[in-house]
């Protein structure tokens, strides 16, 4: 959590101005395997703590960092606001306003609070995270950092032994949700409802079994045990409302892992878990006494972090276009990452696609479309 | 006063298809995935077609005319992938959307037999991104210290980028809600073609028409260069209201119910209707909600053309 200058420095070391194309793209290259680097070793660190349940650990980790987020980096990104600005209140007035944004965003992360202020602050935090990779990481380490994180989110998520699979295969063995200060829940269920709708004509309505899900390559892994959650709709719902939705026998959940820090990588898990009727669930530990954090899509924070990175990046060249099209880019690639978690049902990469697709939108839009488009609309055309 | 400025063309521009955008789309979370998937496919068009006029420039001295009508071509195809892609996943949205005893989704309005509806959501995708790739720069270099002109990036052209004057602003405002909701009218246009052409061979006509207008519009506005402003807008406006009196048409209304829709709108909007259904609107999606055993199904929003489009779906 030491994002100043120096720190960037030390993890980015090739930062020489130099005109050669080459240099500079080996350079970038440097930077971004180191970044890859720390990022592998804080993820592994993460699973070696949780694999031998030092939780308190983690939990002092992800408070710590939390709380640097959301007081230090907020006061300093608060602050280069009111300069830019040219305002300037009161340090009473300043330091009342941030201590109280600071502990509710503590309470809502870590304790409990309502579902929107828990996704706002969590949204918050990886933007404030994002800024910082934009603010100090050299120009063209940010587009090498992207690729290299997404194709680690691949490898972490896919192969067998990666080690965000491991992690979340071992929550659902120990049955315990992830922690709440590394993923975001949307409440939103549409995945699942695709899935029953595309792979289950005429069937949706009937309980299944998992070992019914036909394209399950990971037979054990889906196999495990039922999951915290208690039920699918977004908002607590009454008895007769449940009783309509449990017949749908299951449901995808993402579950994303990022290490702390901002450091981590993120990758969407998804996991189809058997999900019995609300009364036959056995009690499960629950760490939240509203149930609403621990149902529907969830997103990794790392996720947030690099897409906010890649759009923050793009729209630094005052070039609208470009903004645009990346924010759409990101967004039909995250569509198309939950069609692709509805045909696999299983643990999948969310970076990936996005990042990618944002990656050739942004070149593309930079270089050739808005010359394109400068060219139509100097002449004033419609097209 | 710049920033003021800025703010006045993004309302002006986009109020039209914020209207739309609130009353049909913002409801459904499928419409909406579905606005943006219009948006991609028009920026994947747009990237073909300049990737072409990137190629061409290089052997070609003047490929202008040649790229633009590219464009617009590309463009036209664009819609009939979006088609085919649409026509192939219509099985499962219909089973997530299908009005029954569940509701699996709620807030998911039903899509099967509402073809025109689908076109103008992601018509309205495709027309919003291209009226803002039009546009943004324009109005975010109009937000400087009292700039009136033409952006940062245009004034290397070799065309007087005055030319329009003091009512620049007012021109790229016009030409962004007559983008976006050309856009509309073409998709409703193409699809009804895409989706007849099958069973009747003489259903080309609907996408024909969308591919002269679309090209007479983008030649008429070539005239703009030359400061025809004033001539050029009423007949492009014009061309717009044929084009929807062309889309009410082909959603089986008929020319006389099609003034007195715009009679009765007239109406309406003198009176502030618009405001009293929404209240009342809000009293019974209020007492709808505090029944829980009711399933949710359709808005009261969509009513009006929701019953329009599904009752002539042909």
């Amino acid at each position: 959590m030491h994002f100043n200058v120096a720190y960037m420095v030390l993890y980015t070391p090739f930062v020489k101005e130099t005109d050669s194309i080459v240099e500079k793209g080996l350079m970038s290259l440097g930077n971004a395997l180191i970044m890859l680097l720390v990022v592998v070793f804080m993820t592994v660190l993460l699973i070696v703590f949780y694999k031998y349940k030092f939780y308190r650990v983690i939990h002092g980790w992800l408070i710590v960092s939390s709380c640097l987020l959301l007081f230090l980096f907020t006061t300093i990104y608060v602050q280069e606001v009111m300069k830019s600005f040219d305002i300037s209140p009161s340090a009473v007035l300043v330091l009342f306003g941030l201590a109280n944004y600071g502990v509710v965003g503590m309470m809502c992360i870590h304790w409990k609070g309502p579902l929107l202020l828990q996704q706002f602050y969590l949204i918050t935090m990886s933007a404030l995270m994002a800024l910082v990779f934009i603010k100090y990481l050299p120009e063209w380490t940010v587009w090498f950092v992207l690729f290299v994180i997404s194709v680690w989110d691949l490898v972490a998520v896919l192969t067998p032994k990666g080690p965000l699979r491991y992690l979340v295969e071992t929550a659902q063995e120990r049955n315990e949700p992830i922690f709440p200060a590394l993923i975001y829940s949307s409440g939103v269920i549409y995945p699942y409802v695709l899935v029953t709708a595309v792979e289950n004509p005429g069937e949706s309505r009937e309980p299944r079994e998992p070992r019914e899900q036909p394209t399950d390559t990971e037979g054990k892994f889906q196999l495990a045990v039922p999951s915290t959650s208690t039920g699918f709709a977004p908002a607590p719902d009454t008895g007769a409302k449940r009783a309509k939705v449990k017949r749908v026998a299951q449901k995808v959940q993402i579950e994303t892992q990022s290490t702390s820090q901002g450091e981590g990588s993120g990758g969407v898990r998804v996991e189809r878990v058997p999900t019995r009727p609300v009364q036959q669930e056995p009690p499960m530990q629950q760490h939240h006494d509203d149930f609403q954090e621990e149902r529907g899509v969830k997103l990794g924070l790392g996720d947030f972090i690099f897409y906010s990175v890649l759009l923050g990046k793009a729209s630094s060249y005052f070039d609208w276009n470009t903004t645009i099209a990346c924010y759409v880019a990101i967004l039909i690639g995250l569509c198309f990452t939950l069609v692709l978690l509805a045909v696999f049902k299983r643990a999948l990469p969310a970076l990936p696609i996005s990042i990618f697709s944002g990656l050739i939108f942004y070149f593309c839009t930079r270089w050739i479309i808005t010359p394109f488009v400068t060219h139509v609309s100097q002449n004033c055309l419609l097209y | 006063m710049g920033y003021l400025l800025t703010i006045t063309c993004y309302i002006a521009s986009f109020s039209p298809s914020i209207a739309l955008f609130y009353s049909f789309i913002a409801h459904d979370p499928v419409r909406i995935i579905l606005f943006f998937l219009g948006a991609f496919f028009w920026l994947v068009s747009l990237l073909i077609s300049s990737l072409a006029w990137f190629g061409l420039s290089s052997f070609l001295p003047n490929t202008f005319l040649i790229s633009l009508t590219f464009c617009i071509i590309v463009q036209e195809f664009a819609r009939v992938a979006y088609f085919a892609l649409l026509k192939k996943a219509q099985k499962g949205l219909n089973k997530i959307t299908r009005q029954g005893q569940i509701s699996v989704a709620p807030g998911v309005s039903d899509l099967h037999n509402a073809r025109h509806m689908l076109a103008l959501v992601c018509g309205l995708g495709m027309g919003v991104i291209s009226a803002l790739f039009y546009t943004m720069n324009a109005f975010a270099v109009f937000s400087g210290p009292g700039t009136i002109g033409l952006p940062l990036a245009l004034e290397t052209g070799e065309i007087d980028p005055n030319r329009a004057g003091k009512y620049l602003p007012l021109c790229y405002t016009l030409s962004a809600i007559l983008l976006s909701l050309f856009h509309v009218t073409w998709t409703i246009m193409v699809w009804d073609t895409c989706h007849k052409i099958d069973r009747i061979p003489s259903a080309f006509v609907p996408a024909a028409a969308a591919l002269i207008s679309h090209l007479l519009v983008a030649f008429l506005s070539s005239l703009n260069s030359r400061g025809f402003y004033i001539v050029v807008f009423p007949v492009q406006f014009l061309i717009l209201l044929i084009c929807i009196a062309y889309c009410n048409v082909i959603m089986g209304g008929t020319i006389s119910s099609f003034i007195n829709g715009i009679g009765q709108s007239i109406t309406d909007g003198i009176t502030f209707k618009g405001i009293r259904t929404l209240i009342e609107e809000r009293k019974m999606r209020t007492q709808r909600q505090s029944v829980p055993d009711e399933p949710m199904t359709e808005r009261g929003g969509t009513a009006t053309e929701g019953e329009e489009t599904n009752t002539v779906d042909a």
